[in-house]
C-alpha cells in the first residue's frame, strides 16, 4: 500500500499552518513504515525531489500563466495533480490510498476516485464559510461548491476536534461520508490513520 | 480498427452559442454513420434530456455550473470540474477498449487534458479560433490566459485539426505548434438542406419586387467587417435599386442602425436580428447576392451555405474563404473598403452571365469538397493514424 498525500503547501511553501502539519504527518506515517508520496505546489516550475530516501515529492506549477482568479489556477493545477497521480498509479501494483488536505485538490482526487477506483481520504482543517469575509461573493461560493462536492464524494472526512465536526455538520452534507475526529497531534493519529487506510484498501 | 470517440464541447444542439455547436452535431452524427462509437460530452440546456441516444450518438448533458462565478473564465473552470467527474463515472462503465478524446477550443482544455492523463488514451484537439485571432491580438492578462491554455491543449494533444489552412498557419504561428502536427479538415454543409425553399412570399417580407436582395449573415463583430457593407450601400444605391438584408446579433447592431439613418438609406436596410434557420435557408434561396466582407475569418462557414444554395458571393476572402472561393470562378473578390465592395456587388446584380457562372463553380466545389461525408472520413483517417501510432507505442498503455 501507497499513500499519496495532496496538499498545496509544502515547506518551503508555507502559506498557513497546514505546510507544518502535512510535513509532521508524512513523518508520522513513514516512521510506522508506510511509503508515502506527495504531490505540491510549486510557483517556480515543476520538479520532482527525494529529500530523504523513499520519500518523492512531486511539485507542481501550472502550465497556464497568468491566472484571473484563484479558480482558474485551482483548475489547471488539478489537472496537473491528476496527470501526477495518474502517472503514479499506472507505473506501480501497489494498491494506492489518495489523502488531500483541505479543499484545493479536491476536483482532481474526485475524478481520480471515479474513474480509477482509488479510496480518497480527506483532511479538513478549515472550510470557506469561516474564512471568507464575504462566503457569499462569487468567489467563495465557487470554494463552497468544491467543498460541498468533496464532502459528497470522498470516503472519509478527517477534523481535528469536536469544534470543528460542529462547524463542518453546519455547512456541508455528512450523509454520505464517514466522518472522523482524530487530532494530528494526538500520539495514536498514526496508528489510527494506518488502521483507516487498511480498511478503505480492503473494502 | 474499430473506433470510439469521446467528444467534448462546450456547446452542442439544442445549446447554441456560435458555429460550433452545428459542427460539433454534424460531425457527429456522420461519423456514427462511419461506423464510429461516438460519445459527446457536453453541458445541459432546459427541456434537454441529460442523457439521450440520437442517430446513434450518445449524448450526455453535464451540470454547467450554475452559481455565481467571479467572471466567465472561473465559470468554464468550474464546468470543467463537473465535465471531468462526470466523465470519469460514465467511462469507466461505458468503455471498455481504446477511445480517442476530441476536445474542441480552449473551452473543454482542463477536463480533456485531464482525462487523456487518467485513462491513457489519445487526445486529439481541433481550435477553431484563436484568442490571438478574435481579439486581433493579445492585449491583456486576461486574454494572455486564455491564449496559454490553448498553447496547452495544443501540446498535450497528439494531432491537430484546424478548419483551413489559414488557421492552420495561425495556430503555428501564435501558439508555436509544428506545422506537421496539424491537420487541415473543412467544416462541412448538407447540400440537401439547402436546396431551394425560398418563394416569392417570403421574399416579399424583406424586399419590395423591384429591389434586388444583398444579403449579409454573421455577427455585428468589427472583424465581419459589415460596417464597411453599411458605408458601401449608397455606392450601390446609385448604380442598383436594392435592398441590404442584415442577419445577425452583435455590438454593432445599434451602430448599424443609427449609421443607415445618418446615410439616409433606413427604408433599404433590414436589420433582421436572430433568423430561425428554416427562414434563413430560404433568405439563401431568394437572395440575389451574399456579401462576406470579412476582415477575420478562421473558416467562413457561411460561403459554405451561399454556395449550396446557389447563391453568388461577394467577398473579402479573408482567413479561410479564400480556401473556398477564387475571384471571377467562385466569387467575386474585393478589397476590405467600401468602394471595392460595392464595385463588385455591382458587377455580379448588374452582370447575369457572371453571377451564373461563379454560383455554379461554388456549387460544384462545394458538392466535390465540402459535404459532411467527406469531412468525416478525413477526420476518421486522422483518428486511426493516432489510435495506431497510440497503439505502436504500447508503453503508454493503462494497466487494467
Amino acid at each position: 500500500m501507497k499513500v499519496v498525500f495532496l496538499s498545496w503547501e509544502y515547506p518551503p511553501r508555507i502559506v498557513g499552518e497546514l505546510a507544518w502539519l502535512v510535513q509532521s504527518q508524512i513523518e508520522g506515517l513513514r516512521r510506522k513504515g508506510l511509503e508515502v508520496e506527495l504531490v505540491t505546489v510549486s510557483d517556480s516550475g515543476f520538479f520532482i525531489e527525494e529529500p530523504v530516501h523513499g520519500l518523492r515529492i512531486t511539485r507542481i506549477s501550472s502550465p497556464v500563466y497568468p491566472h484571473s482568479t484563484i479558480i482558474t489556477w485551482i483548475a489547471a493545477i488539478n489537472t496537473e495533480a491528476a496527470r501526477v497521480v495518474a502517472d503514479i498509479y499506472h507505473s506501480t501494483t501497489d494498491k494506492l490510498i489518495l489523502h488531500t488536505h483541505d479543499w484545493h485538490f479536491a476536483p482532481a482526487t474526485s475524478s481520480l476516485k471515479k474513474a480509477l477506483n482509488i479510496p480518497w481520504v480527506v483532511s479538513l482543517y478549515s472550510i470557506e464559510q469561516q474564512r471568507s469575509l464575504n462566503p457569499n461573493s462569487p468567489l467563495s461560493s465557487c470554494i463552497r461548491t468544491i467543498e460541498w462536492h468533496m464532502a459528497r464524494e470522498c470516503d472519509t472526512l478527517l477534523v481535528r476536534n469536536e469544534w470543528m465536526l460542529s462547524e463542518v455538520r453546519r455547512s456541508l452534507p455528512l450523509d454520505r461520508v464517514a466522518v472522523m475526529v482524530l487530532d494530528p497531534s494526538s500520539p495514536s493519529w498514526g496508528d489510527e490513520v494506518l488502521r483507516l487506510y487498511n480498511l478503505l484498501v480492503k473494502s | 480498427m474499430s473506433l470510439c470517440v469521446v467528444m467534448l464541447s462546450w456547446e452542442f444542439p439544442p445549446r447554441i452559442i456560435g458555429g460550433l455547436a452545428a459542427h460539433v452535431h454534424d460531425l457527429s452524427i456522420e461519423l456514427s454513420r462511419k461506423g464510429v462509437e461516438v460519445h459527446v460530452l457536453t453541458l445541459d440546456f432546459p427541456g434537454a434530456p441529460a442523457m439521450e441516444v440520437v442517430n446513434g450518438v450518445h449524448i450526455y448533458r453535464v451540470d454547467s455550473y450554475k452559481y455565481p462565478s467571479p467572471d466567465f473564465a472561473s465559470w468554464i473552470a468550474m464546468m470543467n470540474v463537473n465535465m471531468l467527474d462526470y466523465a470519469c463515472s460514465i467511462l469507466k462503465n461505458q468503455l471498455k477498449g481504446d477511445f480517442i478524446i476530441h476536445a474542441h477550443d480552449w473551452l473543454v482544455a482542463n477536463a480533456a487534458i485531464a482525462l487523456k492523463h487518467i485513462f491513457r488514451m489519445p487526445l486529439v484537439a481541433t481550435i477553431h479560433s484563436t484568442e490571438y485571432g478574435r481579439r486581433g491580438g493579445i492585449h491583456d492578462d486576461y486574454q494572455r490566459m486564455i491564449a496559454s491554455t490553448e498553447a496547452w491543449l495544443t501540446r498535450e494533444a497528439w494531432r491537430i485539426i484546424c478548419c483551413s489552412r489559414y488557421m492552420a498557419g495561425e495556430v503555428n504561428r501564435v501558439l508555436g505548434t509544428p506545422m506537421d502536427k496539424i491537420d487541415v479538415i473543412p467544416n462541412g454543409v448538407y447540400l440537401e438542406n439547402f436546396s431551394s425553399i425560398g418563394g416569392a412570399e417570403l421574399r416579399s417580407m424583406f424586399a419590395s419586387p423591384d429591389e434586388r436582395l444583398v444579403l449579409y449573415v454573421g455577427r455585428l463583430v468589427h472583424e465581419k467587417g459589415v460596417q464597411l457593407l453599411v458605408e458601401a450601400m449608397p455606392r450601390i444605391l446609385q448604380s442598383v435599386n436594392a435592398k441590404l438584408v442584415i442577419v445577425g446579433e452583435g455590438y454593432l447592431k445599434e451602430w448599424i442602425k443609427r449609421r443607415v439613418e445618418e446615410l439616409g438609406i433606413s427604408q433599404k436596410v433590414y436589420v433582421t436580428g436572430f433568423l430561425d434557420i428554416k427562414t434563413l435557408r430560404g433568405l439563401y434561396s431568394i437572395a440575389d447576392v451574399l456579401v462576406m466582407p470579412s476582415l477575420y475569418e478562421p473558416f467562413g462557414i457561411v460561403a459554405l451555405e451561399a454556395a449550396a444554395s446557389r447563391l453568388p458571393i461577394v467577398s473579402t476572402c479573408a482567413g479561410g474563404i479564400g480556401e473556398i472561393v477564387s475571384h471571377m470562378h467562385s466569387c467575386v473578390s474585393v478589397y476590405p473598403n467600401p468602394d471595392s465592395i460595392a464595385w463588385g456587388v455591382i458587377q455580379v446584380l448588374s452582370n447575369p452571365s457572371l453571377a451564373e457562372h461563379i454560383k455554379n463553380n461554388a456549387y460544384e466545389n462545394v458538392k466535390n469538397n465540402y459535404v459532411w461525408g467527406k469531412i468525416a472520413e478525413q477526420t476518421v483517417s486522422v483518428y486511426q493514424r493516432v489510435l495506431s501510432e497510440y497503439l505502436s507505442l504500447g508503453g503508454w498503455k493503462p494497466r487494467r
